[in-house]
C-alpha cells in the first residue's frame, strides 16, 4: 500500500470505522483513539496489507484489538472510573437513545461486535466467523444473544438475524 | 428507534458523524517512527543472548515493509570459547589446554522456501553444519547459559534444540500468537516471555524447563515490540509500560508491580551487573532515567543532549552508554549519572553497541552497515570497519576471549579479527536473509 492508498483509505474509511467502533464499543472517545492508533499501526505495517482487498478490515480488526485490550485493563477498575468521567460518554440525542448504549454496554463484547459487523458493516455470517475466528455457529449464537439482550430497549421487534 | 439495524446503524452514524481524525500527514509520521523504532528494536534484539522471535508473517523473515538492505541482518555472534577441555582423549598424556570448539547457531530465512533454517556452525574451523529445519516458522533464537539448548520460535509454539545432537524436542505450545510473537528468555534459561506482536497488553510465560504455558500476565505494553530487560539474577523482568512508566515483575509468580513513573515513553532499558540500577530511554526526550531496583523509585533524569534511544553497560558496570538519534554516544558514569562529553560518529544513526569482555573496547553497529571500535578509556574513535553486503550493523556480540566478532550477512558469515579490525574470510552459507545467533559456551 503506497502513500497514495493509504491517504485514500483513511479519508474515506476513517469516520466510518469510527462509527463502527463505536456502536462495538459504546464510547466515542474510546473509539476515536482505537481507529486513530490501528491507522497509525497500518502505515507502519503496510507491506501487509493488500489496499485492494481487506485494508479496511485490517484496520477495524487492529482497532477492535487495541479497544478489547483496553477494556481488559478496564476490568481493574481504574479505566471504568476514567471512562465514567468523560464528559462525552452518553451518546445520542434523547433518552432512548441513552437507554440502548447504556444497554449495549452490557452486552458481551464478542456479541456486540457481532451486531456491528452484521448489521451494520452488513458482513454475513462466514464473513464474521472469518473476521472474527470463530465458526459460524458461534457467530449466530452470538447474534442471537445479543439480540435477545437488547430487543427489550427497541421499540419495534427487529427481523431476525444470523440466519 | 425502530428495530436493532437502525438504532446500530443510527449510533455508527453518530459515531462516524464526530470523528476527528488527526492529519494524514502526521498518521504517516506516526507510522514511519513506529516503524524504524521496530526495525531498530528487531535488528538489535535478534543477536541478544537471550534471543528474539520475528514478529513477520509466516514464512517471511522480516515484514515486507522491511528494505532488502535493512533486512539484511548483522548479526555478531559470541564465541564463547574461552573455556579449556581436559584433552580426555590423550588419555595419559598431560591434559593439554586448548579453546573448546563452540557451536554458533544462525537462523536463515531459506529464500523461496518460505521457512527458516537454524544453521550451526564450528567455529573451530568455520564450517557450517547441516540446516535444522525450524518448522515451517520465521523464529528468533535464544540459548539457555549452560549451553545445551537453543531455543526458536514456531508455529504458536517454542522448539527446544539439544545442542548435543541439534534434534528439536517437544514444542511447548503458546496458544494464540500464531508466529507473530516475540520471544525473551530469562537468563535462568527455564522461561522465554512470549509477546504476540499485536497484542500490547498481554506477556505469556513459557515454561520451557517443564514444557508448559503459565497464567498470561496482564501489563499495558508501551509499544510492539515490547521492551523487557530482565535483572542478572532473572528475578525481575521490567518492562516498558503505557503512561511514560515501567513495571517490575515477579518472575517467580508473573505478577506485575506497581508501575514507576520514569516520565519517558521506555526505548530501551539496561540493567546495571550488579542489578541494582535499571536505566530508561525514552522515545520522548534527551534524557535517561535511572530506577533502583531495590526501591523500584526513579532517580533524578540524567540529561544528554540528543534523543537517546539504546543504552548498554560496561561489564564494570562503572559506564552508560548511550546512543542517540543523529550519530552521538554519550557516556554516563554509574557512579555520579552525570553525562560525559558527546562522542561523535560517522553513522547517523547507531544501533547497538557491545563491549569487549575487559570492557577496554566498545563496539558500535550503526544502521548503514558501519561497525566503529571506540576506546573506553580515551572514548577515542578507531577507524570503522565496513562490511560489504551487510547491511545494518545492528547486533554485536564479541567473543569471550574478546578476539573475534562473527557478522552475518547475506549468504554469509563474517569473522574479524578485534586486533587487526579486519574481516576475514567469510563463511559461506546458501541462505538469504540472517536472523537471530547464539552459540553454545
Amino acid at each position: 500500500m503506497d502513500r497514495e492508498e493509504f491517504t485514500s483509505l483513511y479519508g474515506a474509511s476513517f469516520p466510518r470505522l469510527v462509527g463502527q467502533l463505536y456502536a462495538m464499543t459504546g464510547d466515542r472517545a474510546e473509539a476515536q483513539d482505537a481507529v486513530q492508533e490501528a491507522f497509525v499501526r497500518a502505515w507502519a505495517h503496510r507491506g501487509r496489507i493488500d489496499a485492494e482487498h481487506g485494508a479496511e478490515a485490517w484496520v477495524r480488526i487492529t482497532a477492535w484489538r487495541i479497544a478489547a485490550s483496553r477494556w481488559r485493563r478496564a476490568r481493574e477498575g481504574t479505566r471504568l472510573m476514567l471512562l465514567a468521567a468523560r464528559p462525552d460518554r452518553v451518546a445520542g440525542p434523547g433518552p432512548e437513545r441513552v437507554a440502548f448504549v447504556e444497554a449495549l454496554r452490557q452486552v458481551p463484547a464478542a456479541q456486540r461486535r457481532a451486531l456491528v459487523l452484521y448489521h451494520v458493516v452488513d458482513l454475513t455470517v462466514e464473513q464474521i466467523a472469518a473476521e472474527t475466528g470463530v465458526p459460524p455457529g458461534t457467530v449466530k449464537a452470538r447474534l442471537a444473544r445479543g439480540r435477545a439482550a437488547l430487543t427489550p430497549y427497541l421499540r419495534e421487534s427487529a427481523a431476525p438475524v444470523g440466519d | 428507534m425502530s428495530n436493532l439495524n437502525d438504532e446500530l446503524r443510527h449510533l455508527a452514524e453518530d459515531g462516524a458523524r464526530q470523528a476527528r481524525p488527526l492529519a494524514v500527514d502526521e498518521v504517516i509520521q506516526r507510522g514511519d517512527r513506529r516503524r524504524r523504532r521496530t526495525i531498530a528494536w528487531l535488528l538489535q534484539q535478534r543477536a541478544r543472548p537471550g534471543g528474539l522471535a520475528s514478529p513477520a508473517t509466516p514464512g517471511r523473515r522480516f515484514p515486507r515493509w522491511v528494505p532488502p538492505l535493512a533486512a539484511a541482518v548483522v548479526v555478531i555472534a559470541v564465541v564463547v570459547g574461552a573455556a579449556t577441555i581436559s584433552s580426555a582423549i590423550h588419555g595419559r598424556e598431560p591434559a593439554e589446554q586448548r579453546p573448546a570448539a563452540s557451536t554458533m547457531y544462525v537462523e536463515y530465512l531459506a529464500l523461496g522456501r518460505g521457512r527458516s533454517v537454524v544453521i550451526p556452525v564450528n567455529t573451530a574451523t568455520n564450517t557450517p553444519g547441516k540446516p535444522i529445519q525450524a518448522n515451517g516458522a520465521d523464529g528468533g533464537l535464544a540459548i539457555t547459559p549452560d549451553g545445551k539448548r537453543i531455543y526458536f520460535t514456531g508455529n504458536d509454539e517454542v522448539v527446544p534444540v539439544s545442542t548435543a545432537s541439534n534434534r528439536p524436542g517437544k514444542p511447548v505450545q503458546v496458544p494464540g500468537v500464531a508466529s507473530n510473537f516475540v520471544m525473551v528468555m530469562n537468563p535462568d534459561g527455564k522461561t522465554v516471555y512470549c509477546v504476540a506482536f499485536m497484542d500490547y497488553d498481554t506477556i505469556i510465560p513459557a515454561r520451557m524447563a517443564i514444557g508448559t504455558v503459565g497464567k498470561p500476565i496482564d501489563v499495558s505494553l508501551n509499544d510492539s515490540p515490547p521492551v523487557i530487560t530482565f535483572t542478572p539474577d532473572g528475578k525481575t523482568a521490567y518492562v516498558g509500560t503505557k503512561g511514560d512508566t515501567v513495571t517490575p515483575i515477579n518472575t517467580a509468580t508473573n505478577t506485575p508491580g506497581k508501575p514507576i513513573h520514569v516520565g519517558i515513553n521506555p526505548a530501551d532499558i539496561a540493567i546495571t551487573p550488579d542489578g541494582k540500577t535499571a536505566y530508561v530511554t525514552g522515545f520522548r526526550g534527551d534524557k535517561v532515567v535511572p530506577v533502583s531496583t531495590v526501591t523500584n523509585t526513579p532517580g533524578q533524569p540524567i540529561r544528554i543532549g540528543a534523543d537517546a534511544e539504546q543504552i548498554a553497560i560496561t561489564p564494570n558496570g562503572k559506564t552508560v552508554y548511550v546512543l542517540a538519534y543523529g550519530g552521538t554516544i554519550v557516556p554516563v558514569s554509574t557512579a555520579t549519572n552525570t553525562p560525559g562529553q558527546p562522542i561523535h560518529i560517522s553513522v547517523n544513526a547507531a544501533a547497538r553497541i557491545i563491549f569487549t569482555p575487559d570492557g577496554k573496547t566498545a563496539y558500535i553497529a550503526g544502521l548503514d552497515g558501519t561497525i566503529i571500535p571506540l576506546s573506553t578509556v580515551s572514548n577515542r574513535l578507531g577507524k570503522p570497519i565496513r562490511i560489504s553486503g551487510a547491511g545494518p550493523a545492528v547486533s554485536i556480540v564479541i567473543t569471550p576471549d574478546g578476539k573475534t566478532v562473527y557478522v552475518a550477512a547475506l549468504n554469509k558469515i563474517v569473522p574479524i579479527s578485534t586486533a587487526t579490525n579486519k574481516p576475514g574470510k567469510p563463511i559461506r552459507v546458501p541462505y538469504g536473509m540472517p536472523g537471530g545467533a547464539v552459540i553454545t559456551p
